[in-house]
């Protein structure tokens, strides 16, 4: 059974956009379809997150949220433009988890979405398909660190795992230096353009060791492009 | 007591003038004698004297209040006593106190009505921004995808902006005084900027203890910090290479300094730097600058009891500290 996730929320282009990202990390996200019966909604899905907006049709999401409450304990997280302390503390209040003002990540609400389901449902939670990323033979698996080209797999470390998800996803476009930087910059450590020049040898190093010659090419004054050799 | 005399004393002046000619007129033909004269003129004085006596404490309250200034509008609430000058004076001021209080209310009206129009505008255009945000995010790490980025990132700043200067007329409504870890606001606030440390090649440094913790606002505090340490970064570019963010601590106040290396601000403009629209020398070259960040700063740590000092020096950088009472 997959992991349903509840979208409640009244901007069709947000709650689109949103329901496609959450699909692709093997959630399934649904829109709500009737702002008056929210509650025959959620008790026919039975979601295992919802997110919710504060301004809505109707009642607003304070409302729905104490509803929700009333007879569930499912996780959820405030999506709203609303950034008032005070409306974060009416909408803990109401029962939610976590808010997230708008504009938002999309990897913010995947990465949330992720540790209420976790905490929520412990390793009892359906399992959810491995993530691999593909290009041509290459195989990267992102949760397990694993690159596999051929019969020969290496385990990278998790900035070069970073760097080679990035390009191997954007190929065969160029990905800038500042995106890059902007991936790897670790929320304590701080990265400094260096690191992420250590960062990509070692990727050609790892290429290098795979059988992959010239695997990373350098385009200058803007950023780097995977090669592709094999 | 001056004014009363002052207004009666052409009376009692022309009331004796008429009476002395009366008399000398009446002694010159003999009509009267010299001891009647007295007599009148003494009897003239009681009379004069009872009808000026009964005037003054009759009126004595609207003389004294002439001699006043109003210092609040609560004042034009008075008893001006019973004479008819003094309940016209008090009809009249009340009638004024009634105009004025009514399109005050007015203004407090459509006031309030614009504040909620400015807070709903805000949060409607939050909305198309997250929409054009979420769909650039799938073409991260393209040239032309950073660029609209910016200009999304500078729009969003901007509504902020004048989302939290709407909200300082309402501070009082809006605040929530607790424990903040000052530790985990700035790793929050240099976390969220990194894209612009990154884009203009300033690296954050922390100097942090990580359990400091002061009493403040956590969303108002942000603002401010965030505010300070953008700026930091916008005139560092092509500078500096650090933005420090370190702290002093005494028996008295944790100080919170936020220093980079960036132009710095001259002499003439450091003074005006809190006052509401003011660009300066640094405005005028870079651009971009609204005037509005740091005077938003300094009257929340002014609502909030922090103190917020600049210092700076030209082409060597600025120190904004702020400075939380313990």
């Amino acid at each position: 059974m997959n992991n349903i996730i509840y979208i409640v929320e009244d901007d069709i282009s947000i709650s689109t956009l949103l329901k496609d990202y959450i699909n692709k990390y093997g959630f399934e996200a649904v829109i709500v379809e009737n702002f008056n019966n929210i509650m025959e909604e959620f008790d026919e899905l039975t979601p295992s997150v919802v997110l919710l907006d504060v301004n809505l049709p109707k009642f607003d999401g304070f409302y729905w949220c104490t509803k929700i409450r009333q007879k569930s304990n499912v996780p959820i997280i405030f999506i709203s433009a609303r950034d008032s302390g005070m409306d974060q503390i009416r909408a803990l209040e109401s029962g939610a988890d976590d808010y997230i003002t708008k504009p938002f990540y999309y990897d913010v609400v995947i990465a949330k979405i992720k540790s209420y389901i976790r905490r929520a449902y412990g390793e009892y939670s359906p399992k959810l398909d491995e993530r691999i990323v593909e290009l041509d033979g290459l195989k990267f698996y992102p949760e397990r660190l694993e690159l596999k080209y051929k019969s020969k797999d290496l385990v990278i470390t998790k900035k070069e795992g970073i760097l080679l998800e990035c390009l191997m996803k954007k190929y065969p476009k160029v990905v800038s230096r500042d995106y890059l930087l902007e991936k790897i910059w670790d929320d304590i450590e701080f990265v400094e353009e260096n690191t992420l020049n250590v960062n990509v040898s070692r990727i050609r190093k790892r290429l290098y060791d795979l059988g992959i010659e010239d695997g990373v090419q350098t385009v200058r004054g803007v950023g780097y492009k995977l090669n592709k050799t094999w | 007591m001056k004014l009363f005399i002052r207004e009666y004393k052409g009376y009692v002046f022309v009331y004796y003038l008429g009476l002395v000619i009366t008399l000398f007129y009446c002694n010159m033909m003999k009509y009267i004698n010299f001891s009647e004269t007295i007599y009148i003129l003494l009897f003239n004085t009681f009379i004069i004297s009872c009808f000026i006596i009964y005037k003054y404490l009759n009126s004595k309250k609207i003389y004294n209040f002439f001699g006043k200034k109003i210092n609040t509008l609560d004042e034009s609430f008075v008893d001006l006593g019973r004479s008819d000058l003094g309940k016209n004076v008090s009809l009249i001021l009340e009638n004024q106190y009634e105009l004025y209080i009514n399109s005050l209310q007015e203004q407090r009206k459509k006031h309030d009505e614009h504040l909620t129009f400015i807070n709903h505008w805000i949060h409607q255009m939050k909305t198309p921004l997250s929409v054009i945000n979420l769909q650039l995010q799938d073409y991260e790490g393209e040239e032309i995808q950073s660029e609209i980025m910016q200009e999304v990132d500078k729009l969003d700043k901007g509504l902020n902006m004048a989302m939290y200067f709407a909200r300082l007329d309402e501070f009082e409504k809006d605040f929530v005084i607790e424990r903040v870890n000052l530790y985990d606001e700035i790793m929050e606030i240099v976390n969220e900027e990194k894209r612009l440390f990154i884009k203009n090649k300033i690296m954050p440094k922390v100097n942090l203890n990580k359990d400091i913790e002061v009493h403040t606002d956590k969303k108002w505090i942000k603002f401010v910090i965030k505010q300070i340490i953008i700026n930091g970064v916008k005139y560092s570019k092509g500078y500096g290479k650090y933005i420090t963010i370190d702290y002093e601590e005494n028996e008295k106040y944790i100080s919170l300094d936020i220093i980079d290396e960036g132009v710095g601000i001259c002499k003439k403009d450091i003074k005006r730097v809190f006052d509401l629209f003011f660009t300066g020398e640094n405005g005028r070259k870079y651009g971009e600058s609204t005037g509005m960040g740091l005077y938003i700063a300094k009257t929340v740590c002014d609502n909030l009891g922090h103190n917020i000092e600049i210092k700076s020096q030209e082409k060597k950088g600025t120190k904004v500290s702020i400075l939380f009472n313990k």
